[in-house]
């Protein structure tokens, strides 16, 4: 047997998905080597053994190989990254080929689910790194879009690519990130764990996360780098701002106000009524004051722990809802909405004004679907509560601007994040 | 390990300062200061925060040599801490504003947690105030400040100051005016105002002269002329003109006929007629204010006036030798014409 087989009947000893086919040839035989789970056995079939068997009195793999990726290999030590990403190795004697054969296993271009586009392109990014630059690559027909590739991952041996627009991006940027991601040092590639390399501030997000190419391919265009990893449906855009979280791809400048208003109120609203009820009750007209107190009369918690409980409830619920399969996900709202709306006000542990007050806090949060931003938000959020709760408007205006001087101080690029 | 220390002794040094739960505290909507055998009597009406308690408010009462012990006499009394800041109206009895106006203000102004902005009156039956209950406001102070809210921008006859006139009148040593309220036929009556200097009540004003007030001063927004033909002055300008020895006073008014009464009156000629005895009519009045003015007290606060253009010569009572000049141009709105004028 040939050195070669024995050396990956080693390496591979316990693996069953490892296949060697071996197939008879006029003078010595032919050996292929790949996972069984990774390859269409259809296209193992239509680009080697159909020319193989039909000609097994050519030796000249050379001749007779005719799959539209294919690559003759030097060293024995290359086969294993191939084989490992569905190539289907073909040696005989000191020879070595591999062909992509690669199985159809990821799920295909579908609808975007976390990003809905009522009017605009509905394609999706998905796990298939080709398939991603296919769609990115049909919007921009431009020979300045360039794609660097490199493998990352000690395990998973990623393909992480970074596309960008040659003449529109700044060089110091890109030569920054390309530095950053080849220090990157992780046994596995995602999206997750490559950001923590890519952030720029512990807080707020400066990385944006985006499933759909249209929107892909816009920022492209802005100058923006994009970062597409293989097995990911989301592909990672630096150096954003803070107004590409607020205003993603909005051009309707009323909805700009709408989600510019919504982010304010998001964060300040149950810091601003704690002070009102807790401190500034002088800036409240007296008619809405003594609404007020009828609301919270009987209440037996201040009303900053009475947010922090409906806060902390509200975001059970809503990670619940997340994660839930989808037929029960009408169930755990029907509940919260029960246990939230009704009942606790009956029981008389909260006051229908907070709840009031929580619900515009949560739907104004519904505007932002970034999850990084979404946590930089309940943050402030609690913050702000905390502030508000010790010192009143006075801590809400101060924390307002220290956070707008922590914002300015954010360097990405050239730019200010703010 | 060092920031959450830091955060940690922010939070618990800070003590929650001004921290009021909210129903902890008690809204005061009015307060009535009396004095009687050497000490200060303070009611406080207070909102309830209740809302199946039938009575929308309460009163508390508290006596003290001094107006803040009086008004501490009320916390003590109360299950709720007062709160200020919703305070609406503050009646004085008559005869604290003979001598005791200074001591009010000054704590009213010293106290921070008492809103600046209060109206306030005299009243010789602050008892009756009380008792008063035929009311659709949740109180009988924001039941007093609506209505004063709205008189206090159409009555020509009646006037009262807010606090923060009244703290800007004193600081600029002028003369100012608190109006009185009383209780007739179970409805609040508004008849007299008081001419206020030097912190003590002067004189009851005659009623008629407080318009000339109100005009230079733009207290009003509109009022009504009255005479064969009524007319209602909806906006008007006044420039004062101050030299030496004269003090000259230009009004121009643009009114526009609230009702004819006299049928007859169909043309231009008959309007600018109409037009002219507005003016001498309004000037006639306004002379005879001046003339009341001078015979009594510095009503239109001329004094200040003059020692604005000429400090150095601002003698006091020097309005008294100063000569006036009043300047009234009528003008009827053609747009305003309830009947179109014939003979166009």
């Amino acid at each position: 047997m040939n050195n070669s087989i024995t050396y990956f009947k080693n390496i591979y000893a316990d693996d069953d998905d490892f296949i060697i086919r071996e197939i008879p040839n006029q003078k010595t035989v032919i050996y292929l080597l790949f996972f069984e789970s990774l390859v269409n056995s259809k296209n193992v079939y239509d680009y080697i053994i159909k020319y193989i068997y039909y000609n097994n009195k050519n030796n000249n793999l050379q001749k007779l190989l005719c799959g539209p990726n294919q690559k003759k290999l030097k060293s024995i030590e290359e086969v294993s990254y191939y084989i490992e990403n569905g190539y289907t190795a073909i040696i005989c004697n000191d020879d070595i080929y591999v062909i992509e054969t690669k199985a159809n296993i990821d799920r295909g271009i579908t609808q975007s689910t976390t990003e809905p586009n009522m009017y605009g392109p509905k394609d999706s990014l998905c796990e298939n790194y080709q398939k991603n630059l296919g769609v990115i690559k049909r919007r921009i027909k431009s020979r300045n879009l360039k794609v660097k590739s490199v493998t990352l991952g000690n395990y998973s041996k990623t393909k992480v690519s970074l596309i960008y627009m040659s003449n529109i991006i700044n060089k110091k940027v890109l030569k920054n990130y390309k530095d950053i991601i080849s220090n990157v040092k992780e046994d596995i590639i995602d999206n997750n764990n490559i950001l923590k390399y890519l952030e720029k501030d512990k807080l707020f997000p400066t990385v944006l996360r985006t499933e759909r190419p249209s929107c892909v391919s816009k920022y492209l265009l802005k100058g923006y780098l994009v970062i597409l990893i293989d097995n990911t449906p989301f592909c990672l855009i630096l150096d954003a701002k803070l107004k590409d979280f607020i205003n993603p791809e909005i051009n309707d400048p009323f909805v700009k106000v709408l989600r510019i208003i919504s982010f304010i109120l998001t964060i300040l609203t149950p810091a601003i009524y704690v002070s009102l009820i807790c401190y500034n009750q002088e800036s409240i007209p007296t008619s809405l004051l003594i609404n007020f107190m009828y609301q919270r009369f009987g209440v037996p918690f201040p009303a900053i722990i009475e947010a922090l409980i409906m806060l902390f409830v509200c975001e059970i619920l809503r990670e619940a809802d997340i994660r839930f399969p989808n037929n029960y996900g009408s169930a755990a709202s029907i509940l919260g909405a029960l246990i939230l709306g009704d009942a606790a006000v009956q029981a008389g542990i909260v006051s229908p004004i907070m709840i009031i007050i929580i619900a515009i806090t949560f739907i104004t949060n519904l505007l932002f679907t970034q999850i990084k931003f979404i946590s930089a938000i309940r943050i402030l959020r609690i913050a702000f509560l905390l502030s508000a709760a010790f010192f009143g408007l006075y801590g809400v205006a101060l924390l307002i601007i220290i956070s707008i001087g922590y914002m300015t101080n954010i360097e990405i690029g050239e730019d200010a994040y703010l | 390990m060092k920031k959450l220390l830091l955060i940690f002794i922010i939070i618990l040094l800070t003590g929650c300062m001004d921290y009021n739960e909210l129903n902890d505290i008690g809204i005061v909507s009015m307060m009535e200061i009396s004095y009687e055998d050497n000490y200060y009597k303070v009611t406080l009406e207070i909102l309830n925060s209740n809302e199946d308690v039938d009575d929308t408010s309460y009163f508390i009462n508290g006596k003290g040599k001094t107006l803040e012990e009086a008004i501490n006499d009320c916390k003590s009394h109360s299950y709720l801490k007062p709160n200020f800041s919703h305070m609406y109206v503050v009646i004085l009895d008559e005869n604290i504003i003979n001598d005791k106006l200074k001591n009010i203000y000054d704590y009213l102004i010293r106290d921070i947690e008492i809103r600046k902005d209060f109206m306030v009156y005299v009243s010789n039956d602050i008892k009756s105030i009380n008792n008063f209950d035929n009311i659709n406001s949740p109180s009988i102070g924001e039941y007093i400040y609506k209505i004063s809210k709205n008189q206090r921008k159409k009555s020509s006859t009646y006037f009262t100051n807010n606090f923060r006139e009244i703290v800007h009148s004193v600081l600029n040593k002028n003369n100012y005016y608190i109006g009185s309220i009383g209780i007739d036929n179970d409805d609040f009556t508004f008849k007299d105002v008081y001419l206020i200097k030097n912190n003590k009540k002067r004189l009851k004003i005659d009623n008629k002269a407080l318009l000339l007030y109100l005009i230079l001063y733009n207290k009003i927004e509109s009022f009504e002329l009255n005479g064969k033909v009524s007319l209602y002055a909806y906006k008007y300008k006044t420039t004062i003109k101050t030299t030496k020895d004269r003090i000259t006073i230009k009004i121009k008014l643009d009114t526009k006929l609230s009702n004819i009464y006299d049928n007859s009156i169909f043309t231009y000629n008959d309007l600018n007629k109409i037009e002219k005895k507005a003016d001498d009519m309004l000037k006639e009045k306004f002379e005879n204010s001046i003339s009341y003015s001078i015979n009594t007290y510095d009503l239109y606060n001329i004094d200040a006036l003059y020692s604005n253009k000429y400090p150095k010569q601002g003698d006091k009572d020097i309005y008294k030798n100063l000569n006036y000049t009043i300047i009234v141009k009528t003008n009827i709105d053609e747009k305003g014409l309830t009947f179109k004028a014939g003979g166009k």
